[in-house]
């Protein structure tokens, strides 16, 4: 083969490659147009935000889950839009963060707290309201029930995921993750017993009194007092969404 | 051809494929280079609970009745034996409403020579003591007077009173740091429509023994 022979086939070669490269960088982008007057060719655009309300719940006490659903100031709210320009599919994660990496030793952890989650598409049209994981509108779930629970989409999130799903097009979806301290295990406690240590031998039911007969003489009670203890603690949270193009021949 | 137009051709040619290879590379890395985005909270979410303890003070630590007669509610209400305890509720904070529940639990241990009554022939009947400066202490009804046997209905012999007044079952800590306490009296006798014809026999000693149980919200959580 001589020197031209050797040129011409790697230039085409060249082009052919050139060409494809366009085409396949057209391909993550694109916009259909139809109808118009003017051939044109527009590149897509796609833009994903989360605008955030967070909650800060001081001096609570553990609730039932009902209590709990119906306490207020402790909902966290994402709320999603997508905006897009083209056709184009996203597949997204959304989990909690960091979860109660704050004070993990005290006594608030991901054992006794529980998560009502929810979503709800507003945009373009209004739609029902869906409960996720295995919430409803009276029940929620431990934390630690979803600690192994991992993104389909963002395989950073290696845990706690709320919810895996697409978008395309432009659209709003509000998440909605509501929490409490669950008094479910407090409830199996009962203060006669035997791990419910003595508290004070010798006691009166008003603590100004320091001996029996000024106890009794004010018509208190005295006698041997048991008492059981819950420390307190902080439970913290933060949200985190991961989501990546989805290819058609994905 | 010479050995310096081969080297020279062989150099062009070995240029010209590490082009093609690095287009090839180029197209497979934008292909590569979809969309993604990833967002964190900047502020995390909090719930905090301070420290709160629940507190049973017992005058004695079981209340029973022994070798005593059948008798009416009024007169049961009156001098049926009764047994005083007070439930206490501390909080560092103000967590608003700490909820308990009351209840009672058959014992089996009996002092030695007794037969123990059967828990369809005993009443109980719990009122709150509070403070009134123009008439002392007084008794305001919780618990109607109740067989046992429809309070202690499962196998492990406790049962959850249940109060005719669900308010004094809550306390509500709105102060830091606040203690609040609710006294209660439990009275115990032997139910009037008890066939105690065969009780003649003065070998046989009856004796029935309860305990109380507090539980609330506020118990460790594990």
């Amino acid at each position: 083969m001589d020197n031209k022979k050797v040129l011409a086939i790697s230039i085409t070669a060249v082009v052919v490659l050139v060409l494809a490269l366009a085409a396949t960088s057209y391909a993550m982008f694109s916009a259909n147009l139809t109808g118009s007057k003017e051939n044109e060719l527009t590149t897509g655009y796609v833009t994903l935000n989360c605008t955030e309300k967070t909650f800060e719940l001081e001096n609570t006490s553990p609730m039932n889950d009902t209590e709990g659903i119906a306490l207020e100031n402790n909902a966290a709210e994402c709320t999603l839009t997508s905006e897009m320009k083209g056709t184009m599919t996203i597949g997204y994660d959304i989990a909690l963060d960091g979860v109660d990496t704050k004070t993990p030793e005290d006594g608030i952890t991901e054992d006794n707290v529980k998560i009502q989650v929810s979503k709800t598409i507003t945009e373009p049209e209004q739609g029902q309201l869906e409960y996720l994981l295995k919430t409803n509108n009276t029940e929620g779930i431990y934390v630690s029930t979803i600690k192994e629970s991992k993104g389909q989409y963002d395989r950073s999130i290696d845990g706690y995921k709320l919810d895996s799903d697409t978008i395309t097009g432009n659209k709003k979806i509000v998440y909605k993750i509501v929490a409490w301290v669950s008094n479910e295990q407090a409830e199996n406690t009962r203060i006669n017993d035997s791990n419910i240590v003595l508290d004070e031998n010798g006691k009166c039911s008003n603590s100004s009194y320091t001996d029996k007969d000024t106890c009794e003489n004010a018509s208190e009670i005295w006698g041997d007092s048991k008492k059981s203890t819950q420390e307190g603690g902080t439970f913290s949270f933060k949200l985190k969404i991961g989501a990546t193009q989805v290819l058609e021949n994905n | 051809m010479s050995d310096g137009n081969k080297e020279k051709k062989s150099g062009k040619l070995t240029f010209i494929i590490l082009g093609i290879v690095i287009l090839i590379l180029a197209m497979g890395g934008v292909a590569l280079a979809t969309y993604t985005w990833n967002y964190t909270s900047k502020n995390p979410n909090n719930i905090s609970t301070g420290s709160i303890s629940l507190s049973l003070l017992e005058s004695t630590d079981t209340i029973s009745i022994e070798n005593a007669l059948p008798m009416s509610d009024d007169k049961g209400k009156v001098s049926g034996e009764k047994f005083d305890f007070a439930v206490t509720t501390e909080a560092s904070g103000n967590p608003g409403d700490i909820k308990y529940k009351l209840s009672i639990t058959e014992v089996d241990e009996l002092d030695e020579g007794y037969t123990k009554l059967d828990k369809s022939n005993v009443k109980i009947y719990l009122t709150v003591l509070e403070d009134d400066q123009e008439n002392g202490t007084t008794e305001t009804e919780v618990v109607a007077p109740t067989k046992v046997d429809s309070i202690i209905t499962e196998e492990n012999g406790e049962g959850t009173l249940t109060f005719t007044k669900e308010e004094y079952l809550k306390h509500t800590h709105n102060e830091v740091n606040k203690e609040i306490t609710t006294k209660y009296r439990l009275r115990m006798w032997i139910a009037d429509d008890t066939d105690a014809s065969n009780w003649d026999d003065s070998n046989q000693k009856n004796q029935y023994k309860l305990k109380i149980g507090a539980s609330g919200t506020i118990a460790p959580i594990s």
